[in-house]
């Protein structure tokens, strides 16, 4: 996102704020919905954040940008709300932490020359034969959707905001509090179940 | 030792790969080990399809369809700017 004039938004320009909005209400109301148990809670974190933002403009230090500050306007309030009293989300939240590995053990040879390598009955298919209507369906959009509802909350974030909203590793860390590793750890994990869960359904492999 | 090495390290397999492909496309893996992958994706087609699967499931998420605000959401959040407004210019 290119970033809007900080100058106008705090000499009250109409038009400025309107892009500020758009151009950031997508980010901010799926990781609104990350905390939120509808989308009208998620819709009112994001209105808390705006209203918050409005207050807080003439304060902004400008030490990251506008768009991590705002975003961490947002965590705040939204964990807050949730129960949640820090940022950084103890380290006890095990169920992002689970060893679960991206691909079902049982798909790849245990013993013997072929240790390490697929099964024969279980080769990964190519989907890039896949015709157009099927990978671009609605359909396959809304079972993506709700693989990355059922994820655990930190992965989640991790993954709306590097994948689905297309932001760098760095400003992530940043707005998360988390460390490099760990969000690429996050982010392998919630790749790795998406990934089956859309094989599951374009294949009818039963995700582990 | 069961598995071959190369220059002292241990020979990747499938089962390495699905573990280590988002740092292997982060580019964050050691020289040795982003090296010994790209060896193994080279003769394993069965793990250029799998790379080729992480490929469309991060395309995939790009391509979902942006959230948009209510007009609801819209008139309060504009309401509150126009009243700081008017409270900053006067």
């Amino acid at each position: 996102m290119s970033e809007v004039d900080l100058d106008a938004l705090r000499r009250g320009d109409e038009s400025a704020f309107r892009e500020l909005v758009d151009a950031n209400h997508s980010s901010l109301f799926r990781l609104a919905m990350v905390y939120s148990p509808s989308r009208a809670i998620a819709e009112e974190i994001v209105q808390e954040t705006w209203l918050a933002v409005i207050r807080g403009l003439d304060t902004f230090a400008e030490r990251s940008s506008l768009r991590t500050w705002i975003c961490r306007i947002l965590v705040n309030i939204a964990r807050r709300r949730a129960g949640l009293e820090s940022r950084a989300l103890p380290f006890s939240e095990v169920e992002d932490l689970d060893q679960s590995p991206a691909v079902d053990p049982d798909r790849f040879v245990d013993t013997g020359p072929r240790a390490g390598r697929w099964q024969l009955s279980a080769l990964p298919n190519d989907w890039a034969r896949l015709p157009e209507d099927k990978a671009l369906s609605r359909e396959l959009q809304a079972v993506v959707l709700e693989a990355i509802a059922e994820l655990p909350k930190r992965q989640r974030e991790v993954i709306t905001l590097r994948d689905v909203e297309g932001w760098a590793a760095a400003e992530v860390t940043e707005v998360l509090d988390l460390e490099e590793g760990y969000q690429r750890v996050l982010l392998h994990r919630a790749r790795s179940r998406v990934r089956q869960i859309i094989e599951e359904y374009l294949e009818g492999r039963v995700a582990a | 030792m069961r598995r071959r090495t190369l220059g002292g390290m241990r020979k990747l397999e499938c089962v390495d790969l699905v573990e280590q492909v988002t740092s292997y496309q982060e580019g964050s893996l050691d020289v040795d080990t982003q090296t010994e992958l790209t060896r193994h994706i080279g003769v394993c087609w069965a793990c250029e399809y799998y790379l080729g699967q992480m490929g469309f499931t991060v395309r995939l998420l790009a391509q979902l369809p942006p959230e948009r605000q209510s007009e609801q959401l819209w008139s309060n959040v504009i309401g509150a700017y126009r009243t700081w407004a008017l409270e900053v210019r006067t």
